[in-house]
């Protein structure tokens, strides 16, 4: 009895545990694929696909253990709930505390690793050093080689940000909102500079990193988020940033996050949420950008928004009558797959099975392809089964767009775990 | 109709197709478990024999690859009860055409096989994740599962990498053991009970998964139909997190 009694002094409590968590559940990058790590010594790896350990009720996949080290800050973001000026609950956990817990969670198989960030605790360095506390313990002390996503506090020492980097899986430094104008509005005390620098400066310690050979520096690279209809900005222009960030910072993912009111007391924030159709719109186009090929200018000019309507490839197709239809029995991967409907991996399947035969509709039918959408821009075996009058099309396509029936809505909130999304299927 | 019955063993499967051959005809059922036996059915038991086997599998392999051998193989680990007979089907039309028709995506018993496949698949990813340690006293982890098709051996290796620990998973339903040292695992069926007694720090660190995964819900974007797409229902009861809770909030 005694023996239990000095375990529970050493192991968080559940009101710690709850309020480090509460916030953290909305930071949008669950995922934990993309990193192999081996073990040399203690426990864990890595694992290339990631793995969803549990499902919310609200549809999205558990695969870290999100949690904050603290939630007191100093700083006063106004679309945050643990901004300075709330009256939230407060709390934070020590090193050792947090490491036990990680552990405990992880040997049971209810987590991938841990997502660990922060408020702003007294000051950007104090905290990020006990961060940095933290990950060198857990992969020293505890011998731990589960997978780590740190998030980064803009303004810390570079130094301790670099050391960080070399002790965990991913980083990320969140852009948090899309111009610099909304950042000085929204969270006076962060600067663009203090987040774009360190991500630029990771991003060349990488490849510099890469040349050595020293592939504990950020195996996963870095991600960033931010938050989408809480400021002006246009959908072209998110985009336009997004495809930039992956082309100069190399980061792996950016994630956005739909803004949910948390704070009435201020007119500079919207009092009613945007929705998850606007967030769903554009990582519809971020994969888009990512893995077919597409660039930010193709699909949306940057003064404009995504059409709420249609998803992002079905709208580019109707503005390119003239590359359509294809012959599905003939036409390369690269064009099968900005077909709207046909994913990567249906383009997979048919350039697998039209080795065997010549496909017709039937066929792509039997092979589970979805064809609604597909039938207008497609030929199978020369026939032609579509519509040819656009605005017909357009709702017809429109009419098949899952996003659009009211109860699916929450299925998008995390894209990195919706099969959907998985396969790539647009 | 002709009927083919073996023994449940991949070299009986084999066999089944060295009769079809042999006797130049094309069974429209191999099974292995039974069934009830109809009029019109004329049921042929195929003794195992390790050189027809043999000679089968070498055949596969020479139009095929071993890798084609290995799929096959593989969705005999599926509980559909007609998997038996949509491998034998496929790997007919393997021998008889001379090649691998594993992806000719178009054929119905090559759909059927696929399915099978990509069931197996999911559901050995899935475990990855859904399989639940506790602690039990001396420090051992042990974990009880209850997969539709037969993938305890298959989720292993994974765990003796990661955990490096010992531990023991259990397959309630075929009462399959897989036990590991931390370094490599064996396979066995036990004959007794496996009786665990669960360290006394146990209900505190479920009771905190518990609070955690409270937390990370957004209430607001409630959407249980796609939880219980991606988390099916019957894995709820083994989770430590779902398992309590018999609450309305866990009801559609
Ligand atoms: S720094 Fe801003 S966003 Fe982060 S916790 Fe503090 S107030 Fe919230």
């Amino acid at each position: 009895m005694k023996q239990m009694f000095e375990k529970g002094e050493n192991m968080i409590d559940q009101n710690t545990l709850k309020i480090l968590t509460d916030s953290a559940k909305y930071d949008v990058s669950c995922s934990s694929s993309g990193s192999e790590r081996k073990r040399d010594f203690g426990i864990g790896n890595c694992h290339m696909a990631g793995i969803c350990h549990s499902f919310t009720q609200d549809g999205r996949c558990i695969s870290l253990l999100k949690i904050l080290m603290s939630n007191k800050c100093v700083y006063d973001c106004l679309y945050c709930v643990n901004r300075r000026s709330n009256d939230v609950p407060r709390a934070s956990a020590n090193p050792k505390d947090l490491c036990e817990l990680i552990m405990d969670f992880y040997k049971r198989n209810y987590i991938e690793g841990v997502f660990l960030s922060s408020a702003v605790d007294k000051s950007p360095n104090e905290t990020m050093e006990r961060l940095l506390d933290t990950v060198i313990m857990l992969r020293k002390v505890y011998g731990f080689n589960g997978y780590i996503h740190l998030k980064g506090i803009p303004s810390a020492d570079r130094l301790m940000v670099m050391r960080a980097a070399s002790f965990v899986d991913r980083m990320s430094f969140n852009i948090e909102l899309p111009s610099e104008k909304s950042l000085k509005l929204l969270a006076p005390q962060k600067s663009k500079n203090a987040i774009i620098r360190p991500m630029r400066e990771l991003s060349s310690e990488y490849l510099i990193a890469k040349e050595e050979k020293r592939k504990h520096f950020l195996p996963a690279g870095q991600t960033t988020q931010m938050i989408v209809g809480a400021s002006d900005e246009s959908d072209g222009k998110v985009l336009k940033l997004t495809e930039s960030l992956y082309s100069f910072y190399k980061l792996k993912r950016v994630y956005f996050s739909s803004y949910v009111p948390t704070n009435y007391d201020t007119n500079l924030l919207p009092k009613t949420s945007v929705g998850l159709l606007k967030e769903h719109r554009l990582y519809q186009a971020d994969w888009l950008l990512r893995f077919y090929g597409f660039s930010a200018s193709e699909l949306i000019s940057e003064d404009e928004d995504l059409d709420p309507m249609l998803d992002p490839k079905c709208a580019w197709a109707l503005k390119h009558p003239e590359l359509f239809p294809v012959e599905v029995n003939t036409a390369p991967p690269e064009v099968l797959v900005r077909v709207p409907g046909i994913g990567i991996k249906g383009a997979n399947k048919i350039i697998m099975a039209r080795r065997y035969t010549k496909l017709t509709l039937e066929d792509l039918v039997k092979m589970r392809i979805v064809t609604k959408r597909a039938i207008h821009f497609i030929t199978a075996n020369g026939k032609f089964f579509g519509k040819e009058h656009l605005p017909t099309v357009r709702l017809l396509l429109s009419l098949n767009d899952k996003a659009l029936e009211p109860k699916q809505m929450s299925m998008f909130s995390d894209q990195e775990t919706t099969l959907s999304l998985i396969t790539g299927e647009l | 109709m002709i009927v083919y019955k073996f023994d449940s063993t991949k070299e009986g499967l084999l066999c089944c197709l060295f009769e079809s051959f042999s006797k130049k005809e094309l069974p429209e059922l191999v099974t292995s478990s039974t069934f009830q036996e109809q009029f019109e059915m004329q049921v042929k038991i195929i003794e195992t024999n390790a050189v027809n086997a043999e000679r089968v599998s070498k055949g596969l392999i020479k139009y095929g690859s071993i890798a084609l051998l290995n799929r096959l193989f593989y969705a005999l680990r599926s509980s559909d009860s007609l998997s038996e007979n949509a491998v034998f089907q496929v790997a007919y039309k393997c021998l008889k055409n001379r090649r691998d028709e594993t992806y000719n995506l178009t054929d119905s018993d090559v759909l059927y096989f696929t399915d099978l496949c990509s069931k197996i698949n999911t559901e050995r990813h899935r475990y990855l994740g859904f399989t639940r340690f506790s602690e039990a006293q001396g420090g051992i982890l042990y974990a009880h599962i209850e997969p539709d098709n037969d993938i305890v051996d298959l989720i292993a290796p994974h765990f003796v990498k990661r955990l490096a620990l010992r531990f023991i998973i259990h397959d309630v339903v075929r009462n399959k053991v897989v036990i590991s040292d931390g370094k490599a695992f064996e396979v066995f069926k036990p004959t007794t009970p496996l009786v665990v007694y669960l360290s006394p720090k146990e209900k505190e660190i479920e009771a905190l998964w518990q609070k955690y995964y409270q937390s990370v819900n957004i209430t607001e974007r409630k959407n249980l139909k796609q939880m219980h797409n991606f988390m099916p229902r019957r894995y709820e009861k083994r989770l430590v997190e779902t398992k309590n809770l018999s609450s309305p909030i866990f009801k559609d």
